[in-house]
């Protein structure tokens, strides 16, 4: 009798799991980027440089409402190349993630605040009359650090990556990829690929 | 590098590269607009939600040598433009001696706004009806409102307002008269004598609506003379109460403030109701002249 029970337990449980296999089918977690509208925006007086230059200066924010993290990583062949080249990874509900080639690059910035790698273009800024929508100016923005500054839903990924540009590991020129920076209790941690 | 599901990428006004120039730029209206993935390289499911906009308003208060004053007048998610709000005020159709319909068209151009019709015995309105919300649309969309408690044989000045970020874009004054009371209407103490609202010498400059069933008039007189206030409610009964009135002596011309203070039954009803609505006649007889008078609406606060 016992051993009966046992084959019918062993019977559910290959059921279960040819069950759990088939649901497991990984599902792509695409992001959905959403651009903040402009905040902050005050006339500013410039001079800093040669020539005193008067800018509308503002807020941005690039937002992720979607079903997944975005997650850019870059890489070059070697570290005498200035930019590495970028690509995306989609993750997945479950598996591996699914590379995607993409056309923008990453640069080492230096200045301005900055001292570290930049996605270039991934944002931009326009200023534009109301009356006919010619272009006023550009934007001159050298690139985006990319990472989490808020929280902008309710209900943010769980296992959350805490995307952090601004650390230690990352104001290093010498990596040959950039990856992403995982938060941990003891500090962020630099993965290299 | 990235960002995670559900959490922003902000950068602050003082972050490198957070600036357009507008050095020699002429004051005036500009979209500053913003867009990120807009080669659409970066893999989405939602591609329509990549751009914003703000209608901004560049002004040189002090010279084209000082710093620039801004205002933002109107944000836009999801849109590369953010025009402004349009109102346009229609006719008063229905009108009747104590009654009209508000009629006009409001514009979104872009998300939702909501609007509502200001009305009264002058310019400066005193009544608005209800705020009604407007769903977001680029098209003008036809909107009407239903008044009631009108005095017969007034002119009323009404417009159409929308409402967006705080600001109010109106469609415009325009005006009815009510007709008098048909022979034998039992609705008493009327017509009223319409507003002076064209005399330059005597007329409300504003109307402030005080608790305790208090209103405060700032009225402009020709001259030395006497105002006198009568606030009168129009119940349901064939007979007029009186709610509210005042009176104020002016030794010479100019501005003066007067007071309409509730009378016992102004009191008795206030206390049944937050507000009450009532029509005032203001009275001016100048020193040794022929008195003149003008009516409005107030409303009496608990």
């Amino acid at each position: 009798m016992r051993l009966r029970v046992s084959i019918a337990a062993l019977a559910a449980g290959l059921a279960v799991a040819a069950t759990g296999s088939a649901q497991a089918s990984p599902v792509a977690l695409v992001p959905d980027l959403r651009e903040s509208v402009p905040s902050l925006v005050t006339g500013y007086k410039d001079t800093s440089g040669a020539q005193t230059q008067f800018e509308l200066i503002f807020a941005s924010g690039l937002e992720n409402v979607g079903a997944g993290p975005l997650d850019v990583r870059g890489s070059r062949p070697d570290t005498s190349q200035p930019d590495m080249s970028v690509m995306q990874y989609v993750h997945n509900s479950s598996g591996p993630d699914t590379p995607y080639p993409v056309s923008g690059k990453m640069q080492y910035v230096t200045g301005g605040g900055h001292n570290h790698w930049h996605y270039l273009g991934i944002e931009h800024y326009e200023l534009r009359r109301t009356s006919d929508y010619s272009l006023v100016d550009g934007d001159h923005k050298t690139g985006f650090c990319l990472g989490d500054s808020e929280r902008v839903l309710n209900n943010p990924d769980p296992q959350h990556y805490n995307w952090l540009s601004n650390t230690t590991a990352s104001r290093t020129r010498r990596p040959r990829s950039a990856s992403r920076w995982e938060s941990t209790a003891a500090g962020a941690t630099y993965t290299t690929r | 590098m990235g960002v995670d599901r559900g959490w922003r990428d902000i950068y602050d006004p003082l972050k490198e590269g957070q600036y357009v120039y507008v050095t020699g730029v002429p004051a005036g209206d500009y979209y500053l607009v913003m867009g990120v993935n807009q080669d659409q390289s970066l893999q989405e499911n939602d591609y329509s939600d990549n751009t914003s906009s703000a209608f901004v308003r560049l002004s040189w208060p002090n010279g084209t040598s000082n710093t620039p004053a801004v205002s933002v007048l109107r944000t836009c998610a999801g849109y590369d433009t953010c025009p402004l709000p349009a109102a346009q005020t229609g006719d008063a159709t229905s009108v009747t001696p104590t009654a009209a319909t508000l009629d006009g068209t409001v514009n979104p151009n872009g998300d939702g706004t909501s609007y509502e019709f200001d009305y009264g015995a002058s310019a400066l309105y005193g009544t608005s009806t209800a705020r009604q919300p407007l769903a977001a649309g680029g098209s003008s969309v036809p909107v009407s409102a239903a008044i009631g408690d009108l005095v017969p044989n007034v002119t009323y000045h009404y417009r159409v307002a929308a409402f967006v970020d705080g600001g109010v874009y109106d469609g415009g004054d325009r005006t009815f008269t009510t007709p008098p009371l048909p022979p034998g209407n039992t609705l008493p103490n009327s017509p009223l004598s319409p507003p002076k609202a064209q005399d330059p010498a005597f007329y409300v400059r504003s109307v402030h609506s005080l608790s305790r069933g208090r209103v405060a008039l700032r009225l402009t007189l020709p001259q030395a003379g006497e105002a006198l206030l009568r606030a009168t409610w129009h119940g349901l009964g064939a007979s007029s109460t009186t709610v509210g009135s005042g009176r104020r002596a002016a030794r010479r011309r100019g501005t003066v403030t007067v007071y309409v203070r509730p009378t016992r039954a102004g009191l008795a009803l206030l206390r049944s109701r937050s507000r009450l609505a009532a029509s005032l006649r203001v009275t001016f007889k100048p020193s040794g002249g022929k008195a003149r008078a003008l009516s409005l609406r107030v409303t009496l606060r608990r």
